[in-house]
């Protein structure tokens, strides 16, 4: 596969399903069980595995890029924050979410430039 | 009420249409073009919400020849030619509706370039791409407030 399909599937397998929910979580609402059982997979169930470690398997065959790196930091620090995410303590979602949509951003910026 | 069929290969769009666009649509859902005609004739559909890769789906269920697109596109190599079957899955299972007359209105949630989009609209009609799950995107392409 090139780069560019390197580059798409990794935007569309973690990028787009990371940022399912957080985008559109109620502002300043307490997070449901529901909504917050969505979350959790969207971040640590994406297709049987955590948005890490999906994002290292697809992000391997890519060049070095800085956005990678960013990325790469910011599913860590999701990784980290599981056990208050699911015990749905609300700094812990707030900042779930803004990664899941910066991450969003980073990769759909990367897959905008490898396209022709 | 109106109903939104949703077609993919999980059960990812499901979940966001039946948590976010519940309120304002009934939500079906069909996991091929065979299912979704088969939804459509049995329950009707006002607005479709498609996925547009199909990594998931078993390559008996996925639409379109393979052995033709790899002699057609690929020089008879079967991996690729699935590999772009799966990666181009829900448009080819719009073209499957549209051929058969439906011609609601398509959601896609995918961020197709602008001539991409220019391309399957000149083909398939009535056609929409939000780049990501953005609820009130999607409500405002199917013409919701």
């Amino acid at each position: 596969m090139s780069e560019q399909g390197h580059a798409a599937r990794l935007a569309h397998d973690v990028g787009k399903y990371i940022a399912r929910t957080a985008r559109n979580l109620p502002p300043g609402a307490p997070l449901d069980e529901e909504l917050s059982a969505m979350l959790a997979r969207d971040l640590y169930d994406l297709d049987g595995m955590r948005a890490s470690e999906r994002f290292a398997r697809l992000a391997a065959p890519l060049l070095r890029d800085a956005r990678l790196d960013e990325a790469r930091a910011l599913l860590a620090e999701v990784d980290g924050l599981e056990p208050a995410l699911r015990a749905r303590d609300p700094a812990a979602v707030a900042r779930a979410a803004a990664i899941a949509l910066t991450v969003e951003r980073l990769l759909r910026a990367l897959a905008r430039e490898a396209a022709p | 009420m109106r109903t939104l069929l949703v077609i993919e290969d999980g059960t990812e769009y499901r979940e966001f249409a039946q948590l976010f666009l519940g309120p304002d649509f009934a939500v079906r859902s069909a996991v091929s073009a065979d299912e979704a005609l088969a939804e459509i004739a049995r329950h009707g559909a006002d607005a479709l919400l498609i996925d547009l890769r199909f990594d998931r789906a078993p390559p008996e269920a996925l639409t379109g020849d393979l052995d033709a697109t790899a002699k057609r596109l690929f020089a008879g190599d079967r991996a690729r030619a699935l590999r772009y079957l799966q990666d181009q899955q829900g448009a080819l299972i719009l073209a499957r509706l549209r051929a058969a007359g439906h011609a609601q209105p398509a959601v896609f949630v995918h961020d197709f370039p602008p001539r991409r989009l220019d391309n399957l609209r000149k083909l398939y009609g009535a056609v929409q791409a939000v780049p990501s799950f953005d609820a009130a995107a999607i409500r405002a392409a199917l013409g919701m407030k």
